[in-house]
């Protein structure tokens, strides 16, 4: 188990940059999640760190050894293919037994791991069976057991839970983060899905265009995202971005949204006039008003009726803010609703730059 | 009547082919073992086979020897070059289209056009002495034809087969290696595999489908070897095919050509047996 260092990584595909300069240091037993959508560039960072892409600037550094140039066998690796790569002419046992064998273990202990590989993931009825004999779910399991079998440096996962069906990968999201922790190894995990970033990863790295976006705990980057990419990106319904314009005033900064106003958040510099966009996410509305919050008054265009939650399209006149209240309410589509946001938690972003300000 | 035609149905569509099947091989097959054991008058003869097997006349045992020796060596050097060409091409670098329709290319040249390119080659004042002699290396060509020299004509052989047919060993091996998905192979990378490694218990394994097809295909080819063969050694290196065509062509013994075609069948099956027993992939075969 180490530390990886990610160091001014590129790698261009033709015309294409897939990476462009990531600087990233995984901690020793960390799970870190990279996330992003398709084409940021997450997976070609992970098979950098594998050793199946050459990047073309930077360095690889684990626990401080470069292994930038090396094959990925020297690297003492291992992975969880997005298709599972599970090795069709093996039966489940010789697929865990694989990474073990190519090492030359001997015979005795080679039967002792995949027994506890295959019992830690519940599989230990399936080993003489073929691939072919098991379901998406229990090859997906061989493909993790095959990879904690030999005690790897570094453990690196490519979106595997992307062809389970939805309740077999709620399920497999906290056993594999369990699992994570219970062998303490190094783990990379790729994903475009932000739900089981938030709830798999120590920490996140957002990615967006071949760069990282932000790096954070999921209490961080769903709270004080850096950018706007970030704030929509992590969270469903998105973070509503309502454009406004900054205005001085005797008793601190206004943000004035055409429709409505809000005032900014203690120590927003920013300049008079100056054009931002206040990000409030849909969750953080309430119905009821409170001294001194100012009210968003609206239509309501829209309703979606999840049963726990009830999400309002709340047209103000030149925007439409996007609302999620708790359990069920009672209006109609045409209906006057007034909102409430949580001032704490209203943040401002620079209108051109999409930078976080405040 | 619904369940009687949907009964039906299966048997009206293989109907076309079972009866071409029945009129282009079903027939000749018949028609073969009538020539082979039937006599003028309609009578069942020996005779035939009696030739065959013991008459001075007669090279089958020769023809069955060098036939016989000819796939066992250009087999394995043909499937051993197609193997190695395949995993270089399967890497992506320029010019890697116009490299597969080079090594595919002599797919188109016939027999007997691969056998008078080797021939002009090898001859007495063809490229290779040319060459040779330019350089320096010898100083008198060297001889590859003529009855003395019957190894040297085995080697010309050799040479054309292999120019010419590894490319349909190739092309199926090439075409079953894309078949394996990419992330299968890097697996064997990331635990720890050796390239020799990966080859032994990744690729191999995963190609064998490829495999039994290229070899049985091939093998059916080796024994019906003839164009080339006469063109370069005549009937220095008898070939079971070959005796065939002189039987019938120059000694008018249709019975005995016929004979030949049907050793020739017989092996080709047997052979083909052998292959799909010892080429199973159990993995392919297991109930889900």
């Amino acid at each position: 188990m180490v530390e990886v260092r990610l160091e001014g990584i590129r790698k261009r595909f033709g015309k294409t940059v897939a990476v462009d300069g990531i600087n990233l240091t995984v901690e020793d037993g960390e799970f870190i999640v990279l996330l992003g959508p398709s084409g940021c560039g997450k997976t070609t960072t992970l098979r950098i760190i594998a050793g199946l892409e050459k990047p073309d600037e930077g360095r690889v550094l684990f626990g401080g050894r470069d292994v930038t140039r090396l094959p990925p066998r020297e690297r003492n690796v291992s992975m969880v293919f997005q298709s599972y790569a599970v090795w069709p002419h093996m039966k489940v046992f010789d697929n865990i037994a694989f990474p073990l064998r190519i090492k030359g273990r001997p015979e005795e202990e080679i039967r002792r791991r995949v027994k506890w590989a295959a019992e830690l993931l519940g599989i230990d009825d399936l080993l003489d069976r073929y691939p072919a004999q098991l379901s998406g779910g229990q090859r997906q399991r061989v493909a993790v057991a095959r990879a904690i079998v030999v005690e790897p440096d570094v453990m690196l996962m490519d979106e595997p839970l992307s062809n389970l069906d939805a309740v077999l990968r709620i399920r497999m999201r906290s056993e594999l983060k369990k699992l994570q922790r219970k062998i303490g190894v190094t783990t990379i995990y790729v994903t475009h899905d932000q739900l089981e970033a938030m709830t798999m990863g120590d920490r996140i790295a957002v990615m967006n265009k071949g760069r990282i976006m932000q790096v954070g705990s999921p209490e961080e980057v769903y709270d004080r995202p850096a950018n706007t990419f970030v704030a929509t990106f992590i969270g469903a319904p998105q973070m509503n971005l309502i454009k406004a314009v900054a205005r001085s005033t005797g008793d601190g900064v206004v943000l004035d949204a055409g429709d409505f106003k809000l005032p900014a958040p203690q120590g927003l510099k920013v300049d008079d006039g100056a054009e931002v966009l206040v990000g409030v996410r849909p969750e953080h509305f309430t119905l009821q008003g409170r001294e001194g919050i100012p009210a968003i008054r609206g239509i309501l265009d829209f309703v979606e009726r999840l049963g726990s939650d009830t999400i309002l399209h709340v047209n103000t006149g030149n925007h439409i803010v996007v609302v999620k209240i708790s359990g069920d309410y009672p209006a109609q589509v045409g209906d006057e609703v007034t909102v409430y946001p949580r001032l704490e938690k209203v943040r401002v972003f620079d209108a051109s730059s999409g930078s976080l300000i405040g | 009547m619904r369940v009687e035609r949907d009964k039906l149905l299966p048997y009206i569509l293989v109907a076309p082919s079972i009866a071409y099947m029945a009129f282009f091989i079903g027939y000749p097959l018949l028609e073969g073992v009538r020539l082979a054991f039937v006599d003028e008058k309609g009578r069942f003869t020996l005779a035939n086979i009696e030739y065959m097997l013991y008459s001075v006349h007669s090279k089958f045992w020769d023809a069955l020897k060098f036939t016989t020796l000819l796939a066992g060596v250009v087999i394995p050097i043909e499937v051993a070059i197609a193997i190695a060409l395949a995993m270089l091409l399967t890497y992506k670098f320029k010019g890697r289209d116009l490299a597969v329709y080079v090594v595919v290319l002599p797919l188109v040249i016939s027999d007997v056009a691969a056998g008078l390119i080797w021939y002009s080659m090898l001859t007495g004042g063809g490229f290779l002495n040319k060459l040779l002699l330019n350089l320096g290396v010898i100083s008198e060509p060297v001889i590859f034809f003529g009855r003395e020299y019957l190894w040297r004509e085995f080697v010309a052989v050799v040479l054309a087969e292999v120019w010419r047919s590894t490319a349909i060993v190739f092309v199926i091996l090439f075409a079953g290696l894309q078949m394996i998905s990419g992330e299968l192979i890097e697996a064997a990378e990331v635990f720890g595999a050796s390239p020799m490694q990966k080859l032994r218990h990744i690729i191999l394994p995963l190609l064998k489908p490829s495999l039994q097809a290229a070899l049985i295909i091939r093998t059916l080819f080796a024994f019906q070897v003839f164009g080339s063969v006469w063109i370069l050694a005549g009937r220095d290196i008898p070939v079971l095919a070959g005796e065939a065509y002189y039987e019938q062509v120059e000694l008018h013994h249709t019975g005995v050509a016929a004979l030949y075609a049907l050793v020739i069948a017989c092996i080709s099956l047997f052979l083909g047996f052998i292959y799909i027993k010892s080429f199973r992939a159990k993995y392919l075969e297991v109930g889900v």
